[in-house]
């Protein structure tokens, strides 16, 4: 087990920037998700954990050890691919013995470990099965026992679930979870499904073109995003924002509503998330455009100013399209962002 | 913790119906006998007499003539051709891939400058006609001493062969995801070990089939560039490059022009042999007038 610091850790593809001096800190048997788009960075940060990419400066540490110059092999580390890169030439067994023999370990210790790992991940009547035999789904477990089964300081995941269809998902993130946990081993997770990274994490660390915008705890991220990125990216549907402006009085107004709010500037945008509004007839005045029944809930479309705007309205309400509704904001969940940083003011 | 069931179904390993079954076998039947039947025709025609071979109709057995064998195996030079063939392939085919394959993996596993130019350039070369690359290769082969020789052929052949192997190596290597050597790194292999013990047991059943495709492909090679030490006389015709082959014999009379020429020594049949059992070596018999493919005594 061990922390990982990583020190203004930069990466450049030729005249691209894919990491933009990245610092970040995650403790020891700590579960932490790096979340973003596709093209944020987030793998090429997981591939320099690994030692799979070069930084092309800054420092990477884990434990006490430095480790930016070091193979992947002296790192410590395991690694849980995308496609599982589950050699199709060797059995389960072979698979999962396969570092352990590397490290030169004694027959038994493989045995064993390679036994209780299979047991751990429901996959020993497997051992003895090739690749081609398995399923998506069986070929994730081995993908993670082999992982598990070296014992190692970090385990890195790089969107393991994503081959895997969605019931399919749901039931290996459950036990994902469950075995991660029970291994207390520090773990690196790459996604870009804000679900899976909300059910997993200990920590979210949301990543946009090479910078992290925010790493705290899930709840955080979601209730008090660092930056209207955050906001826009975590939450399905994403937050609204609408423009508001301070009037001479030092209240903020936005769509025809007042508001208190920083006392900094003059133009900020107001932020709220869809489940946060409720009916009031002081509300913003909603022009309702696409109405979409999801069982629970009503998620609703509809257009405050000209600009989207959506609200999770109880099933019980009947609204139709063309419908105006007044939406106000929760007092306690309004959130105040710089339009020209993007960041919370 | 459950075990997911619901979608997650192992793949099974035969999924056949009777119907699936029988085309299976009939294909793997239809496969085996394209190449075994023109193999057994060579048989019944090695094992007959010319009389035999030329008569109608065909009874599809041999006659159990061995004299085709026996001319074979007692004509002179027969036996140092076969081995100076079978040297040269097996030289070629070793240079071939030692060099090729990792110029194959290369340019499956990393990003150069120039890297689409260069599989441009590897390809190219295919493009050239053979006796522009033959005639400066022979010139230069005569200059450094290396005509003549099996070494000096198997390098022809080799150069001939490699951008083949490099491409074709290439194509194998990409069809490994990279994934699969990361993987072997992070488990505490090197880079040489995570190619052994990964990379190499997964390509070889390719690279093998690529060797033997190269041997093919080596059939078609050009001879007569002057390693067989032959020149164009009345004795000889190199059937399949006799432009080239001349070009070489000159370069090599003007080399060898004076007393020293007097020495050339020419050794018969020992490098068309290469190709015995694939294409018969065309010879003119002085006496009879035809030449002994015509009499078919190579079977």
């Amino acid at each position: 087990m061990a922390d990982i610091r990583i020190k203004s850790v930069g990466k450049r593809f030729g005249s691209f920037t894919a990491l933009h001096s990245i610092d970040l800190e995650i403790a020891d048997r700590e579960f932490l998700v790096l979340l973003g788009a596709s093209g944020c960075g987030k793998t090429t940060l997981l591939r320099i954990i690994a030692g799979l990419e070069t930084p092309s400066n800054g420092e990477v540490w884990i434990g006490d050890r430095r480790v930016d110059h070091l193979p992947p092999r002296e790192r410590g580390i395991a690694m849980v691919f995308q496609n599982y890169a589950v050699f199709p030439h060797l059995t389960v067994y072979e698979n999962i013995a396969f570092g352990l023999r590397m490290k030169k370990l004694p027959q038994a210790e493989i045995d064993r470990r390679v036994k209780r790992t299979a047991e751990l991940m429901h996959i020993e009547q497997l051992l003895k099965r090739y690749s081609g035999q398995l399923s998506g789904g069986q070929r994730q477990r081995v993908a993670v026992a082999r992982a598990l089964a070296m014992e190692p300081d970090v385990i890195l995941m790089d969107e393991p679930l994503s081959n895997l269809d969605a019931l399919l998902r749901l039931e290996m993130r459950a036990e994902l979870k469950g075995v991660l946990a029970e291994s207390k081993t520090t773990t690196v997770y790459v996604t870009h499904d804000q679900v899976e990274a909300m059910s997993l994490a200990d920590r979210i660390a949301v990543m946009n073109g090479g910078h992290i915008e925010q790493a705290a705890d899930p709840v955080e991220v979601y209730r008090n995003p660092a930056t209207r990125f955050v906001g826009g990216f975590i939450g399905s549907p994403p937050m609204n924002f609408v423009p508001a402006t301070r009037g001479q009085d030092g209240r903020w107004t936005a769509a025809g509503m007042e508001f208190d709010g920083p006392a900094a500037g003059d133009r900020l945008d107001l932020a709220v998330r869809p489940e946060d509004l409720v009916q009031d007839g002081e509300g913003f005045a909603a022009t309702v455009r696409v109405i979409e029944p999801l069982g629970a809930h009503t998620l609703v479309t509809a257009e405050v100013e000209g600009r989207p705007f959506r609200a999770v309205l109880d099933s019980d309400h009947k609204v139709t399209p063309g419908d105006v509704l007044r939406l106000a904001p929760r007092p306690d969940r309004i959130r105040w962002f710089d339009p020209g940083t993007g960041r919370a003011a | 913790m459950t075990v997911a069931e619901t979608t997650d179904n192992a793949r099974p390993v035969v999924e056949n119906g009777s119907v699936g079954r029988f085309l299976y076998g009939a294909a793997v039947v239809l496969l085996v006998a394209w190449v075994v039947v023109p193999l057994y025709l060579l048989l019944v025609n090695t094992l007959s007499s010319p009389d035999a071979v030329q008569g109608f109709p065909k009874t599809g057995l041999p006659t159990f003539d061995f004299g085709s064998v026996n001319f074979f195996l007692t004509y002179d030079g027969v036996g140092q051709a076969l081995l100076n063939s079978v040297l040269a392939a097996v030289i070629t085919m070793v240079l071939a891939l030692v060099l090729g394959a990792p110029a194959g993996y290369a340019l499956s596993r990393f990003d150069f400058p120039g890297k689409s130019a260069f599989r441009l350039l590897v390809l190219m070369t295919r493009a050239f006609p053979l006796p522009l690359l033959a005639l400066p290769l022979a010139v230069m082969f005569i200059q450094v001493h290396l005509d003549d020789s099996v070494i000096g052929l198997a390098l022809v052949h080799t150069t001939l062969a490699l951008p083949f192997s490099v491409l074709v190596t290439f194509s194998i290597f990409s069809g490994i995801p990279v994934e699969f050597e990361e993987a072997a790194w992070t488990l505490g292999c090197n880079r040489w070990q995570g190619f052994r013990k990964v990379v190499l047991p997964l390509v070889l059943p390719g690279i093998a089939a690529s060797g033997l495709r190269l041997h093919h492909l080596l059939e078609r090679g050009f001879r007569g560039l002057g390693a067989d030490g032959a020149e164009p006389d009345a004795d000889r015709v190199p059937a399949p490059e006799p432009r080239l082959f001349a070009a070489a014999a000159e370069i090599r009379r003007r080399r060898h022009a004076g007393p020293a020429g007097a020495d050339l020594h020419l050794r018969r049949a020992q490098i068309p042999a290469l190709h015995v059992g694939h294409r018969q070596p065309i010879e003119r018999d002085p006496q009879q007038g035809h030449t002994h493919a015509d009499r078919n005594d190579f079977g």
